[in-house]
């Protein structure tokens, strides 16, 4: 934990380049930092707190998260991520994760961005009652459209945006063994996608219908967030893809955002009730745009 | 439950439009409009800009750009542009990119409007 408090404080003490930087906008699009399944730019932004409860087929789990994203360059980011949840009385620390995303490809008369990313949930780092002790490597994939590229027949389709992920979480113990025996630990597959439909764009780019804040500020939104192991169970079934379906919306100022989501379980598997999710995020690349909020180089 | 209910009410009102980079506050004519011929167009943004670093220009249907005069107000907050001649009718878009002088930071943008009555003689 001390490594990383000093990790964070060294990125935040650097002085930075010349180079001009604005959160994840390609063309005229700028897609929101939502909040299951990550968003296909890089900037440097701070999500704290994202607080959350749900059940995940067991019991009712809250979460406290928080993340920090630091542009090394215009179009690479490094990440660092705490998640603390409380559950049955026990709570703690999951595993912290370090990641690194990649901007490949913006096209802005299409408002196309793609980008890949690699997290690593640093295996022993957490609470033991909580956090696995091994690590996890996720590779991913990343996309944003926007389509604001319809012709104008289609006006009020163009605020319209999709985002999604798709990755593959490997563990790096195929087994984990305690008191009860051997555990297989499946690699798994996390996809997702969200669906969005920007008021700022319909007022800024299609028509002024007058909206007034917070309205237009507002971002409907449903997020999929969904996980399927690989491989079959020991009695040879395909196993089950869990997950959530998070419709919610997302007020999106200058500086920060707020975002409120309800968490609805995909199937049985994956959840009894109707959770909830809401984040506080701050663009910093807005608000230091001089100092901490630019790229390192 | 309600102080919850309060304190969610109070997080997004505090989210607030512009401060550090700005925006563009209003345009004229407005974002999709339809209008009487014009020969200018104003944008007003929320922050300053740089004079020099700041264009705006107008594309009527065919892909040709309308020449005209650029304007800047007093305080640089607002960019407009005054065309050689008013505009016939039809469809334009709006293409814009400012650099904040507060910040540093460029943005951009387009949209369009219509115009639909023949220009006064």
């Amino acid at each position: 934990m001390k490594s990383v408090s000093c990790a964070i404080f060294l990125l935040i003490s650097c002085l930075i380049s010349n180079t001009v930087y604005v959160h994840a906008m390609v063309g005229d699009r700028v897609f929101p930092a939502t909040l299951t399944i990550d968003d296909p730019g890089v900037s440097d932004e701070l999500t704290l707190p994202q607080v959350g409860r749900f059940n995940n087929a067991g019991p009712w789990t809250t979460t406290v998260t928080s993340e920090f994203d630091k542009t090394l360059t215009e179009n690479w980011a490094i990440s660092v991520n705490a998640n603390w949840q409380s559950a049955n009385g026990s709570s703690g620390f999951d595993n912290y994760d370090l990641g690194t995303k990649y901007v490949f490809l913006k096209n802005p008369e299409h408002e196309l961005m793609l980008s890949s990313e690699l997290i690593w949930g640093i295996g022993d780092t957490g609470a033991k009652r909580i956090a696995d002790n091994f690590s996890t490597l996720t590779p991913s994939l990343l996309f944003g459209k926007g389509m604001g590229d319809l012709p104008d027949s289609l006006d009020y389709f163009k605020p319209f945006a999709l985002t999604g992920t798709l990755g593959l979480s490997v563990p790096t113990n195929r087994y984990s063994s305690d008191d009860m025996g051997s555990t297989l630990n499946p690699n798994i597959l996390q996809w997702g996608v969200t669906l969005q439909y920007s008021l700022p764009y319909l007022q800024q780019h299609v028509k002024d219908i007058g909206l007034s804040a917070p309205f237009n500020m507002a971002i409907p939104i449903v997020e999929f967030n969904l996980q399927t192991p690989t491989g079959t169970t020991p009695t040879g079934e395909s196993r089950l893809t869990t997950g959530s379906i998070n419709p919610g919306i997302i007020f999106m100022g200058q500086e920060e955002q707020i975002g409120l989501e309800a968490q609805i379980p995909l199937n049985h598997e994956s959840g009894n009730g109707i959770g909830f999710l809401i984040q506080t995020h701050f663009y910093l690349d807005n608000i230091f745009p001089t100092t901490i909020g630019r790229p390192l180089w | 439950m309600v102080r919850y209910i309060l304190a969610v009410c109070l997080l997004i009102l505090s989210v607030s439009p512009s401060r550090a980079c700005g925006i563009l506050e209003e345009a004229s004519p407005k974002v999709g409009s339809t209008v009487s011929s014009i020969d200018y167009i104003t944008l007003t943004f929320s922050q300053a800009i740089d004079a020099s670093a700041s264009n705006v220009k107008i594309i009527n249907d065919q892909g040709k750009e309308i020449t005209g005069t650029k304007l800047m107000s007093d305080k640089n907050t607002v960019l407009s542009l005054r065309t050689d001649h008013f505009l016939s009718s039809g469809r334009y878009k709006v293409s814009w990119n400012v650099l904040w002088t507060e910040c540093g930071c460029p943005t951009q943008g387009k949209y369009k409007f219509t115009v639909t009555d023949k220009p006064p003689h």
